[in-house]
C-alpha cells in the first residue's frame, strides 16, 4: 500500500506538479521566465565570451641602463680594491636598484675562490639578465655581533685608531635589492636598508665589506655615518687620517651621496676644506654657477696646499628642475638624443638647459682674463693660474645615467628618471711647472 | 581566433567539454598504462586542449580583463626516469628533461594558471612533479648546483634556435624561471633522487571583478576535474608553520622564490628529494596537483 503512494506520487503528481509551475511561468506573458529572458538579452550587450586561454609573449630580461652602469662601476671599483688593504673605495651606488625590482646577488665559491655576480631583473625583476664573475673577492659585512660587541662599534674604534677585533663578517651570499624607495642587503637570513652612499671597505686579502645599515650596533653603522654633514663621521674621520682611501681617486667622491645630491639640486657647493679636514657647504642658496667663487675657492685652495701640489674643491651641479621625472615613450635601456646645450656668455659659463648638465658646456677654462666653455672632446680643463701654474680638472667620471623608472602600458604612458652617475668632485691637479 | 560566440556555439561547446569529461576516465586508465613518450605527449596535448577550450567571459571594458574558466580535466601524470651516463650525459638529460616539463606545460605563455578552473579565486601557488628522476650509475664527483646551473646557461637548446636552456625558460614561449633547489654541498649525485617540478603563478584577482565575472561565470563553470590537493604526496611533507630551514645558504634564495612576486610568473623547478629540509619547504610553499593516478 506504502509502495503504491510512492508510485502514484513519483509517476504523477510530481511531473504533474512540474508541468504547472513551467505553466506559470512560461505561459503567463509577465511571468517570471520572460523577466529572465529580458535580463538574458540585456547580459549579451555588454557581456562578450570568448574562447581560448589569454596568452602573454616572453622578452628577453634586461635591465634599465643605469643599473648596468652601476653594477659595472660596483665590479670595476672591487676588482681595483683587490690588492688593498684597511681602506674604502666608493663605486658611486646603486642608486636607481631600488626603483626597478631588480636585484644584485653575490654568491661566492670557496673552493673556486671565485665571487659570482647574478643580475636578475625583467618580469618580476626575477629573471637572469647576467651572471659575471670576480676573481679572488669574497664579500663581508660590517654588521653583526662578534664576542668583541658589535662589529659596528668595533669597526669604529678601528677607525679612531683604537685596538679593534672581528670587525667584518664573511658571508657566502649577499642580495642587494630594490625595497620600495630604498634598496636592501640580506645577508646570512638578516635583512637591513643600505644607505652605504657607494662605499665599500677591503680589510685586505680580497675581501670587500658592504655597509648594512644600522645604528652603530649589530645591524651595522648608522644611517649618517657617510653624510659628508655627520661631523664624527665619514668624511671627518677622512680628514683625521683614521679613515684611509684604497685610492687618491676615491677622494674625489667623498661629496658624492644623498645629502649632496639635496645640494646638487639647490645648485650649492662643496669643498674640501683642508684646514679644517672637513667637506663644506660653499653657499646654500640656488644659484647658477659662479665663475668668480669658483676662482676664489681654487686659489685659496691651492695657495693652502703648495707643499703637495694638490688640492681638492667640491662642485656643484646646476639647479635642475630637469631632473625631475618626465614623461616619454622610451623603452628600458633607451637612451634620450642629446639635449640642448646652452651657453651663458654673459656670466661666462656654459651648462645645459636639457637634463644632462654634466655632459657638456660644464666644463670651462680660464686663460687669466676669461672663462672659456670648452667641448666634451677635451680630456682636461685647466685653469691657468698668476705665476704660470696651471689647474687641471678632469671630471671624467661623470656620467648621466637614464632609466625607466615606471611604465603602465595599459595607460600609455611612461615616467623616465635620471641620476647622474659616479657623482664626485672633479680631481686637480696642479702643474706647477 | 578568438572571437564572440553565439550562445548555440557556447552549448555545443560545453556538450563537447561534457563528453569528454565522460570518457576521461577511460583516457586516465589508458595513460596509467602508457609508456613515457605516451604521457607526455598525452600530458601536452591536454593542457593545449585545456587552455584553448578556456572560455573569457568580459563585463564590459574588455581591457580591463575578465574571467577565464577552464573545463578540460588535464591527463598528465609524474614519470620515473631512471639516469645512467658519464657527467656531460646527466646534464643533458636533467636539462632536457626539465625543458620536457616547460613545454608540456605551456611554456609559461599562458597569463592564467594552467591548473587552476578559473581565475575568479585567488589561488595559492600549485606545482607538478613531471619527472622523478632517480640516478642510478654516474661518476662518483657530484654535479654541483653552480655547474648545472652554468650548464643551462651555457648550452643551447635543440628545439629553439640560437637559444640556450636558460632563455628558453625565460622567454622561449611565455616569461619564465628556472629554480634549481639543490643542497650547493651536494648538487646531483648517484643514487639521488631529483623532481622536476612545473610550477604555476598563483593568482589574485580584485573582489569586486572577480564577483561580478564569477557570478556570470557560474552558469558554464562548474565542471572540470582539476585535483590539487595538500600536499603529502610523492615525497613532500607538510611541515609546520615557520619550521626553519636548514642553515646552507638556501634560506634567502628560497625567500626570494616564494616570494608574492616570484610566484606571479611559470617556472620549471629542479628540486633535491634526498633532503627532507628541501621537500619539507616546497611542500609548504606550492601545492601539489596530484596527477592522473591521483599520486
Amino acid at each position: 500500500m506504502k509502495e503504491t503512494y510512492w508510485k502514484l506520487g513519483a509517476e504523477i503528481l510530481l511531473p504533474l506538479a512540474i508541468l504547472l509551475i513551467w505553466l506559470a511561468i512560461y505561459k503567463d506573458p509577465e511571468g517570471a521566465f520572460e523577466k529572465v529572458k529580458e535580463i538574458g538579452s540585456s547580459l549579451k550587450e555588454v557581456v562578450s565570451i570568448n574562447l581560448g586561454a589569454k596568452e602573454v609573449k616572453g622578452e628577453k630580461p634586461v635591465i634599465p641602463l643605469g643599473q648596468q652602469q652601476a653594477i659595472t662601476s660596483l665590479k670595476k671599483t672591487m676588482e681595483g680594491m683587490k690588492g688593498e688593504s684597511n681602506c674604502f673605495a666608493n663605486y658611486g651606488g646603486l642608486g636607481v636598484f631600488a626603483e626597478n625590482g631588480g636585484s644584485l646577488a653575490f654568491q661566492y665559491d670557496a673552493s673556486a675562490k671565485v665571487t659570482t655576480i647574478l643580475i636578475k631583473g625583467g618580469v618580476t625583476g626575477q629573471q637572469e639578465v647576467s651572471i659575471e664573475k670576480i676573481d679572488g673577492i669574497q664579500p663581508c659585512v660590517i654588521a653583526g655581533q662578534s664576542e668583541s660587541g658589535a662589529r659596528a662599534q668595533q669597526f669604529l674604534q678601528l677607525l679612531q685608531g683604537k685596538p679593534a677585533t672581528d670587525y667584518y663578517a664573511l658571508v657566502p651570499e649577499i642580495t642587494i635589492k630594490g625595497d620600495n624607495d630604498d634598496n636592501s642587503i640580506l645577508y646570512a637570513g638578516t635583512e637591513s636598508e643600505l644607505h652605504d652612499q657607494g662605499w665599500l671597505f677591503t680589510p685586505g686579502s680580497g675581501i670587500i665589506c658592504f655597509f648594512p645599515q644600522g645604528a652603530n650596533d649589530e645591524k651595522g653603522l648608522s644611517k649618517d655615518f657617510f653624510s659628508i654633514q655627520e661631523k664624527e663621521g665619514f668624511s671627518s674621520l677622512v680628514g683625521q687620517g683614521g679613515a684611509k682611501l684604497c685610492s687618491e681617486t676615491s677622494l674625489i667622491q667623498v661629496t658624492y651621496g644623498e645629502e649632496n645630491l639635496r645640494l646638487y639640486y639647490q645648485g650649492g657647493w662643496t669643498y674640501w676644506d683642508d684646514t679644517q679636514k672637513i667637506w663644506r657647504v660653499v653657499n646654500d642658496e640656488p644659484d647658477y654657477l659662479k665663475h668668480q667663487e669658483l676662482k676664489d675657492i681654487l686659489q685659496d685652495l691651492i695657495t693652502s696646499d703648495e707643499a703637495t701640489g694638490r688640492a681638492y674643491f667640491g662642485h656643484a651641479e646646476l639647479p635642475n628642475p630637469w631632473l625631475r621625472p618626465k614623461i616619454s615613450g622610451l623603452a628600458p635601456g633607451e637612451v634620450l638624443p642629446f639635449p640642448e646645450i646652452k651657453l651663458d656668455t654673459a656670466n661666462k659659463i656654459a651648462y645645459t638647459y636639457n637634463r644632462r648638465p654634466f655632459d657638456r658646456g660644464w666644463y670651462f677654462n680660464y686663460d687669466g682674463t676669461q672663462w672659456q666653455p670648452v667641448p666634451r672632446q677635451a680630456e682636461d680643463v685647466w685653469v691657468s693660474l698668476p705665476g704660470g701654474a696651471r689647474v687641471i680638472l678632469n671630471w671624467e667620471q661623470f656620467a648621466p645615467v637614464y632609466s625607466l623608472r615606471h611604465q603602465s602600458e595599459e595607460e600609455g604612458y611612461a615616467y623616465l628618471t635620471s641620476h647622474i652617475s659616479n657623482r664626485g668632485s672633479p680631481k686637480v691637479e696642479v702643474d706647477w711647472s | 581566433m578568438k572571437q564572440a560566440m553565439s550562445m548555440g556555439f557556447l552549448v555545443a561547446i560545453i556538450i563537447v567539454l561534457t563528453s569528454f569529461l565522460l570518457i576521461s576516465g577511460t583516457v586516465i586508465r589508458w595513460i596509467a598504462k602508457s609508456n613515457d613518450l605516451q604521457a607526455e605527449i598525452a600530458c601536452e596535448d591536454s593542457v593545449a586542449l585545456r587552455a584553448a577550450t578556456a572560455l573569457s567571459i568580459n563585463i564590459g571594458d574588455q581591457k580591463k580583463g575578465g574571467g577565464e574558466f577552464k573545463g578540460s580535466p588535464l591527463l598528465c601524470q609524474t614519470i620515473d626516469k631512471k639516469v645512467s651516463g658519464n657527467r656531460e650525459e646527466v646534464k643533458e638529460i636533467f636539462a632536457s628533461k626539465m625543458a620536457r616539463c616547460w613545454e608540456m606545460f605551456g611554456e609559461g605563455k599562458y597569463v592564467t594558471s594552467v591548473f587552476e578552473n578559473t581565475n575568479q579565486f585567488s589561488g595559492e601557488s600549485k606545482c607538478f612533479m613531471c619527472y622523478m628522476m632517480l640516478v642510478e650509475d654516474m661518476e662518483k664527483e657530484p654535479i654541483s648546483e653552480i655547474e648545472f646551473q652554468n650548464y643551462l646557461r651555457e648550452t643551447d637548446y635543440p628545439k629553439k634556435e640560437g637559444m640556450k636552456y636558460l632563455d628558453y625558460f625565460q622567454y622561449g614561449g611565455g616569461p619564465g624561471l628556472f629554480v634549481t633547489l639543490l643542497r650547493p654541498d651536494q648538487g646531483i649525485k648517484e643514487d639521488g633522487a631529483y623532481a622536476i617540478l612545473f610550477r604555476a603563478k598563483s593568482q589574485k584577482c580584485k573582489i569586486s571583478t572577480c564577483a561580478s565575472i564569477f557570478l556570470a561565470g557560474l552558469g558554464i563553470g562548474g565542471f572540470g576535474t582539476l585535483q590539487a590537493k595538500q600536499l603529502d604526496v610523492a615525497g613532500f611533507g607538510k611541515i609546520a608553520g615557520g619550521a626553519a630551514l636548514s642553515t646552507f645558504a638556501i634560506s634567502q634564495f628560497f625567500q626570494d622564490i616564494f616570494s608574492e612576486k616570484q610566484i606571479k610568473i611559470d617556472s620549471v623547478m629542479l628540486v633535491d628529494m634526498n633532503d627532507e629540509t628541501l621537500k619539507k619547504a616546497v611542500g609548504q610553499q606550492c601545492v601539489s596537483v596530484a596527477d592522473v593516478q591521483g599520486i
